[in-house]
């Protein structure tokens, strides 16, 4: 008799935890959908642009430029003065380790705010500086 | 000015930040060998210690918090006059991946921000809840600023729609700074819009684009408020460093309006960033709690140290006092 029964039909669970998406770490050309779901592709981070354009020393007149390059001069004697330089334990923003090709003025936006986060360093990424 | 005969002041901030360093070495030209500042870079706890908490055996037995400074000097951080919290995380460089450092010195840091005796400017309560978006919006509404319409939203039906409703484009933007990668304001083009499900990983912020090349960055500053025009074209002038900033004075009603928005958030210094719209009307974005400000005083040719400096310096003025609200662990 209960050979003959016919089987209850169970319902399905719900997975207790979702199934994980589906090898989707690339965007398909083949199909244009660009849901990108891998952590840290969000387009807040994924359309960034690139490159920052940096600036130059052509970029100020000779008297701005001395201006900056003293201002940048007090700071360091100040600190000195201080012994707490930390222009003494070699941490990166200071002239003298800066990415060649960039001058003081670059530095100065670096490590002054506005500029970019060093990724080592980490002094700008932390402030929810954006407009 | 100080209330005590050799006035000691803690500043809280992370390794290579430079402005702690320069408001400290003003203060001392100030007040000379009389003033003390420790340095504590808190995201190099985890490398060079430290923090030692006894607790009492009573009530009547507060204590003592003992923390080390950048120089190694262990340090009464209950008898400090004033706290200068320019940064206050638990983050550490160096972390292992799990972040475990982080979590750990998250909790260690609320021991330092729930002791009763120093006076803090601001006190890390009062900067995380200053830091929400939405409640900065309210507050800039609430004086009398013009806001862009705004939409937080992970969902992308919502943002699709919000983007259609929207005449003059709209702007994404996070919901706050990612340490390790700088995220500039974007335009929500197309290839965005493309994108719009990937955006379910968090809300971000989506605004009405306002247009103009007129960008205000106001340093706010107990009393005092300074007003720099970043001239660029550039939607977030960060991305170009070739931009003209210059110091102007600051409008009366403006000022009046930056104040009243810090008092709400129960901020004594800020930095506030708005843009001028063709029509010249001034548009508030956003606050910064403890924003960066010394690129704008060599470049804006404005002693803004000095400013930031008097204001401590009339804080440690001020008595001392009781337990600090208690803070919600991150």
């Amino acid at each position: 008799m209960a050979d003959t029964k016919p089987k209850k039909r169970t319902k399905k669970r719900a997975p207790l935890v979702p199934a994980p998406p589906k090898a989707t770490n690339t965007v398909s050309p083949r199909t244009k959908k660009t849901h990108l779901i891998e952590l840290g592709d969000h387009p807040l981070v994924h359309f960034q642009p690139t490159e920052a354009v940096a600036v130059s020393q052509s970029s100020y007149s000779e008297a701005e430029q001395k201006d900056i390059e003293d201002w940048w001069d007090e700071l360091r004697e100040l600190f000195e003065q201080l012994g707490d330089s930390p222009w003494q334990t070699g941490t990166p923003p200071f002239v003298g380790s800066e990415p060649s090709g960039f001058d003081v003025p670059y530095i100065i936006w670096t490590f002054c705010g506005g500029g970019d986060a060093d990724p080592d360093n980490g002094v700008y990424g932390d402030d929810s500086e954006n407009r | 000015m100080a209330s005590r005969l050799h006035p000691t002041l803690a500043i809280l901030s992370v390794a290579g930040d430079l402005h702690g360093m320069c408001v400290a070495a003003s203060m001392a030209k100030t007040l000379g060998g009389d003033l003390t500042v420790h340095i504590v870079d808190m995201d190099r706890r985890a490398l060079e210690g430290g923090l030692s908490w006894t607790m009492g055996s009573s009530a009547d037995d507060p204590g003592s918090l003992m923390v080390r400074d950048n120089q190694g000097a262990w340090f009464d951080f209950a008898a400090t006059d004033v706290v200068w919290c320019r940064r206050f995380t638990g983050r550490q460089n160096g972390d292992v991946p799990t972040g475990l450092l982080k979590q750990q010195w998250t909790e260690a840091g609320l021991l330092m921000a729930s002791v009763a005796g120093p006076r803090w400017v601001d006190h890390p309560a009062v900067l995380s809840t200053a830091e929400e978006k939405p409640r900065q919006l309210r507050a800039a509404q609430a004086v009398g600023f013009a806001t862009p319409r705004t939409l937080i939203s992970q969902r992308a039906d919502d943002i699709r729609h919000f983007v259609n409703q929207s005449s003059n484009g709209v702007i994404v933007k996070p919901l706050c700074g990612y340490v390790h990668q700088q995220l500039f304001t974007l335009d929500v083009g197309q290839d965005i819009l493309d994108a719009a499900e990937s955006f379910q990983q968090f809300p971000a912020i989506f605004q009405e684009r306002v247009d103009g090349r007129r960008h205000l960055r106001l340093a706010c500053v107990g009393d005092n408020v300074v007003t720099f025009q970043i001239e660029s074209d550039e939607l977030d002038w960060r991305n170009r460093k070739d931009i003209t900033i210059t110091h102007i004075e600051t409008d009366p009603t403006i000022g009046g309006r930056c104040l009243a928005v810090l008092a709400e958030l129960g901020l004594t210094m800020g930095v506030i960033d708005a843009k001028v719209d063709h029509d010249g009307q001034v548009w508030f974005f956003e606050v910064n709690p403890q924003g960066q400000f010394m690129f704008l005083e060599i470049f804006g040719r404005v002693a803004l140290r000095a400013i930031y400096a008097k204001h401590l310096l009339q804080a440690m003025a001020q008595p001392a006092v009781g337990v600090m609200p208690a803070l919600v662990a991150s």
